[in-house]
């Protein structure tokens, strides 16, 4: 082994276990808002000079000291940078935000540039969206360190690569107004969520059939019909009611990417069974099973609006009400639609078949795509 | 008297983390060293390495030089920044499942700088597959799998060593396996002869030795061994804050608490692990300046815990204990830590939690792991005693 080689090997090697010695820690800035009722938002942004000679430049004559003479030059540049890693809104609306006269503090790693910040949300913000994007591009171990004050609140949180843009919900915290937002994103995400959608589908497609004779007939007690997709409806609430607030209490925390990719297994192998039936019991059982599963993904967007304990009860009642009044309207609209065509010849090959094949085919797109982490489903 | 100037305005630095923003009055006034250390000749070809990167992420050997100068400053500098940097630079094939061989070394010890170690061994076994002679592949997979615990395997590692290096980083390599599995004496006498060997090799390695021979040299007992090897690490590369750090704890283990605080540094600079030395020695040499130095420290140890990452917990574990008395907090985090670290160190610190939280429950993991491996240290095997484990 050459001299080089073995010094290169020997700086790896101290990098190592070794107590870490180099155990500070990493990039961090420090971003505090508070937003009013007015919609006026107004905190600072503390980011480290060690990151802003990185990102921006401050040396200007490359001695090794950034002194406040050389940040002072580069007051325009820091805002400029920062302001454009960072985009508000709220409720859906994008916030204005300027950045006023920088100062500086010393934190436990170094000295800091300090950007006062003030804007303008629209009035009584419900929710507000933070896009946080600094420095990721040159540090991915970066993270902002969020605290955010509203609606008598106060809410902290961690910002990284992975996090995208993070909602908060900073309305007031009075109860209707609780229950009906979140009555609102249940509803709203049960129409988005063409995963659960699709599932439903699958489920619903041949409930309006029998099996007969080896092959699907139109089923002729429409009462049992009614009584067989309420048994469906229910074991499916029923089941995603649970997990759903099972993890959003924290007792069970199933990582994502396997709770995505089962949800897209749920649905192939809902459609599949439509096409040659493999599934045993009563589709209502395979409703509940796959339920389970469901009420994992619906969690994650609660957990993601990082709520404060006092509304978490409120949010699981009002978002699992609006996630079956969402599936109900669903019900409701392809129920007596299936029913008046399930006579027709078309309706047991193509609607169920191609359909169901069909189905089957996105979901096995879907389940490729959250297996491998792919991001290539544009839905 | 230079020591406790420099420690005054570090601690001036401490006092003012707590203050409010301020606007300073000369334009000349430092707010910065960047970078800090000795590395600062290394900035411009640094520079040069970047732009050349910027104009093409994706080229390989581009991309392998920047991380490794990057990885280098992190180590030079005690910043994980430039870890952090180094990813950054490897954006093209941080999340693919193949990338080449240099690329996996490199992400590898960024991960397992981030205490991902088990993605670290997997990317350094698929370096491995591709190229079986990388000797700092072999190299740095041993360390791994030795503070992972896996001794055995660690050791397997290190015997692919034997026709790829010096015999020296070879036998070193192999008595940190030993040493931890019942062949203290036999890997303390393999590396005494093969020091006197490799006598030409560079500071760094022979630093590297020296230390490991006094880290087995003091788990055996043979205090004045394990003395002159620890000062002959810390002599050898002056540069290296691991061995200074394992001569103070050596020195601190013999309760010579004054010895200690004078192979410490007076500035602790970045480096967390260097300031908790700083401050139990400062503590049990009844120095006037440990309150201060005691709550630098937990402020610097909060702002890490702020990022919502624990890579920190053995040395938290050992603040809380040693500093704050706090047995009970400091037993929790030293549970949490040795489910991801298992050295010598992490051992004593959750037994020493264990005595002081008269919680013999809590030691069982670490009484099993000393079972298995055969692990030879008069420390904890008199910490077990405390414990009326035997």
């Amino acid at each position: 082994m050459s001299r080089a080689l073995l010094r290169a090997a020997l700086a790896l090697l101290f990098l190592l276990g070794a107590g870490g010695a180099l155990a500070h820690k990493a990039s961090d800035s420090y971003l505090t808002l508070t937003l009013a009722d007015g919609g006026g938002i107004a905190g600072h942004w503390d980011i480290a000079l060690r990151d802003l000679e990185e990102a921006v430049g401050l040396d200007a004559d490359g001695d090794g000291n950034v002194t406040w003479g050389e940040v002072r030059a580069s007051h325009g540049a820091i805002a400029g940078y920062a302001l454009s890693r960072l985009a508000l809104a709220g409720d859906g609306r994008a916030c204005t935000l300027q950045a006023g006269k920088q100062q500086v503090d010393d934190h436990t790693d170094g000295a800091y540039a300090v950007i006062p910040l003030t804007g303008e949300c629209p009035e009584k913000t419900a929710r507000l969206t933070v896009d946080y994007r600094l420095l990721f591009d040159l540090d991915p171990q970066h993270r902002g360190l969020l605290r955010l004050e509203a609606g008598g609140r106060s809410v902290t949180g961690v910002l990284g690569p992975e996090s995208g843009a993070q909602h908060y919900m900073t309305g007031e915290a009075s109860l209707w107004r609780s229950l009906a937002e979140f009555v609102h994103e249940g509803m709203f995400h049960i129409w988005a969520g063409f995963d659960h959608l699709l599932f439903l589908v699958a489920l619903l497609l041949p409930a309006v059939l029998v099996r007969g004779d080896g092959r699907w007939l139109p089923a002729h007690d429409g009462r049992k019909v009614i009584w067989t997709v309420a048994g469906i409806v229910t074991a499916f609430t029923l089941a995603h009611s649970i997990t759903l607030a099972m993890a959003v209490l924290g007792l069970v925390t199933p990582p994502s990417r396997w709770v995505e990719a089962l949800i897209a297994v749920s649905v192939i192998a809902a459609a599949l069974d439509n096409l040659r039936p493999f599934i045993p019991g009563p589709r209502w059982s395979m409703a509940f099973v796959f339920g389970l599963v469901h009420g994992f993904g619906f969690a994650s967007v609660l957990i993601d609006l990082h709520l404060p304990a006092e509304v978490l009860a409120v949010s699981l009642v009002g978002f699992n009400l609006g996630v079956e009044i969402g599936q109900l309207a669903v019900v409701g609209a392809l129920l007596p639609l299936a029913y008046f065509a399930r006579a027709t010849a078309a309706y047991p090959r193509r609607v169920v078949g191609l359909g169901s094949f069909a189905i089957a085919t996105v979901a096995g797109g879907w389940l490729v795509d959250r297996a491998f982490d792919l991001n290539w489903m544009p839905f | 008297m230079r020591n406790s100037i420099a420690i005054l305005i570090c601690l001036s630095v401490g006092a003012a983390a707590q203050a409010a923003p301020y606007t300073p009055v000369d334009d000349a006034q430092v707010l910065a060293r960047i970078p800090a250390g000795a590395a600062r000749g290394q900035v411009k070809p640094l520079r040069a390495l970047q732009g050349q990167w910027r104009r093409d992420p994706a080229d390989v050997e581009t991309a392998v030089k920047l991380a490794q100068a990057q990885i280098a400053m992190a180590r030079s500098e005690s910043d994980p920044r430039f870890l952090g940097n180094a990813q950054a630079t490897l954006r093209t094939w941080w999340n693919a499942p193949n990338p080449p061989e240099r690329i996996l070394l490199l992400r590898a010890v960024i991960r397992q700088s981030n205490h991902e170690f088990e993605p670290a061994v997997a990317d350094l076994e698929a370096a491995l597959r591709v190229n079986p002679r990388d000797a700092q592949a072999w190299l740095t997979l041993s360390t791994v799998q030795l503070v992972m615990g896996r001794i055995a395997a660690a050791r397997a590692s290190c015997e692919r060593l034997r026709d790829l290096t010096a015999p020296l980083v070879y036998v070193t390599c192999v008595a940190g396996a030993d040493g931890l599995s019942g062949r203290a004496a036999q890997a303390l006498s393999a590396l005494q002869a093969a020091q006197a060997r490799g006598a030409t090799l560079p500071p760094s390695v022979r630093s590297w030795s020296a230390t490991l021979a006094g880290e087995i040299a003091e788990r055996l007992g043979r205090v004045a061994d394990a003395e002159r090897q620890f000062r002959r690490g810390a002599a050898l590369d002056p540069d290296d804050v691991y061995a200074r750090n394992a001569l103070a704890d050596f020195l601190l283990n013999q309760d010579r608490a004054a010895e200690a605080r004078a192979v410490l540094p007076g500035d602790a600079g970045k480096s967390d692990p260097t300031l908790l030395r700083i401050a139990i020695a400062a503590r049990r040499a009844a120095d006037a300046q440990a309150p201060a130095l005691e709550s630098l420290l937990f402020a610097r140890l909060a702002a890490s815990r702020e990022r919502g990452e624990a890579l920190h917990l053995r040395e938290e574990a050992r603040a809380l204990l040693e500093l704050r008395n706090d047995a009970q907090g400091g037993l929790e985090l030293a549970q949490r830590n040795w489910l991801v670290q298992k050295e010598t160190a992490d051992a004593r610190l959750l037994l020493a939690a264990a005595v002081a939280a008269r919680d013999r429950k809590a030691a069982a993991p670490v009484l099993a792991w000393i079972q298995e491996n055969r692990v030879e240290d008069t420390l904890l095997a008199s910490l077990a005693a405390e414990l009326g484990a035997r």
